[in-house]
């Protein structure tokens, strides 16, 4: 391997561990605002039926 | 606390850190090509000192996000606040990664120069020693069940884990070692290691650009904390009304 080569290795261990990283955070931030959708669903959903066996 | 008009807020927000996220790849893609086009040929050790640029910027990250993890860790044993704990969390988190990018880009860039990919160099001992004292920080987290505890304990450990910061820092001015000094007019041998004009910008812009990722990240993973506690909150509330 020449110094060239070693340096696109380096900055390949840059751009995943950066990429890797942000897209780690992506992913985690949507199955956590997907959750919390459904609880928002579930809980709506509570509450109609709440008003519903009231009236 | 109403749950819809609270993930509403939570997406304009995100739209925000979206907006902020965009900037950030676009300053980490500019460094790239200032490393690459701008920054000259270095004569001795040839493009493989290209790496430098990425590998120090990482390595002040690093610092950086211990040094916001101490000070946070400070702030919440003196008065415990959740958002202490959560930039503290996410500072580690965030130091963690960059400290390892720190370490594998120096090992790459080792292999041609110094022929081998490790020496038990005072720095590289140092440098490694950091990185797992701060993972360390991320099991211990995850070891502890209790909340309070959990957050007090990990404000201590951030705290004198930060001891291992300047002395990484100094342990290439303290101690023998083949690791260059880069700032300071430190010889070495015959030759002084300085920078030309063009390196010292190539250097600040990638300071500037993993810095400026380095904020973005930890805005996100602030806020990733934060929606994480109102999922458990709504959670809780969900079994509290179907155990009534």
């Amino acid at each position: 391997m020449d110094t060239f080569q070693f340096m696109l290795a380096g900055f390949a261990v840059v751009v995943f561990v950066v990429g890797g990283y942000a897209i780690s955070l992506w992913l985690r931030f949507r199955t956590l605002n997907r959750r919390l959708h459904m609880l928002e669903i579930a809980r709506e959903q509570a509450r109609s039926d709440d008003f519903h066996r009231e009236t | 606390m109403d749950i819809s008009r609270e993930s509403r807020k939570d997406r304009n927000n995100t739209d925000g850190l979206i907006l902020l996220a965009a900037a950030a790849g676009l300053s980490f893609l500019i460094a790239l090509l200032v490393v690459l086009f701008y920054a000259p040929r270095e004569q001795v050790m040839g493009d493989v000192q290209r790496i430098f640029y990425f590998h120090v910027a990482a390595g002040w990250v690093g610092g950086l996000a211990y040094g916001i993890a101490a000070v946070c860790g400070a702030r919440y044993l003196w008065k415990p606040h959740e958002s202490f704990d959560d930039a503290g969390h996410a500072a580690v988190e965030i130091g963690f990664v960059f400290t390892l990018i720190n370490v594998l880009t120096g090992s790459i860039w080792a292999r041609p120069i110094w022929n081998t990919w490790w020496t038990w160099d005072p720095r590289l001992v140092t440098a490694t020693v950091m990185a797992v004292m701060y993972a360390g920080y991320l099991l211990l987290r995850r070891s502890i069940s209790n909340v309070e505890s959990q957050r007090r304990i990990a404000a201590g450990y951030a705290l004198l884990s930060f001891l291992s910061v300047p002395m990484t820092f100094l342990s290439i001015r303290l101690f023998r070692t083949i690791h260059p000094v880069v700032f300071g007019t430190v010889m070495q041998g015959d030759a002084m290691t300085g920078l030309s004009n063009r390196m010292l910008v190539s250097l600040a812009v990638s300071l500037l650009s993993f810095s400026f990722l380095f904020v973005v990240f930890l805005l996100y993973r602030i806020r990733l904390s934060q929606l994480s506690r109102q999922v458990e909150d709504a959670q809780w509330e969900r079994f509290e009304a179907e155990k009534a």
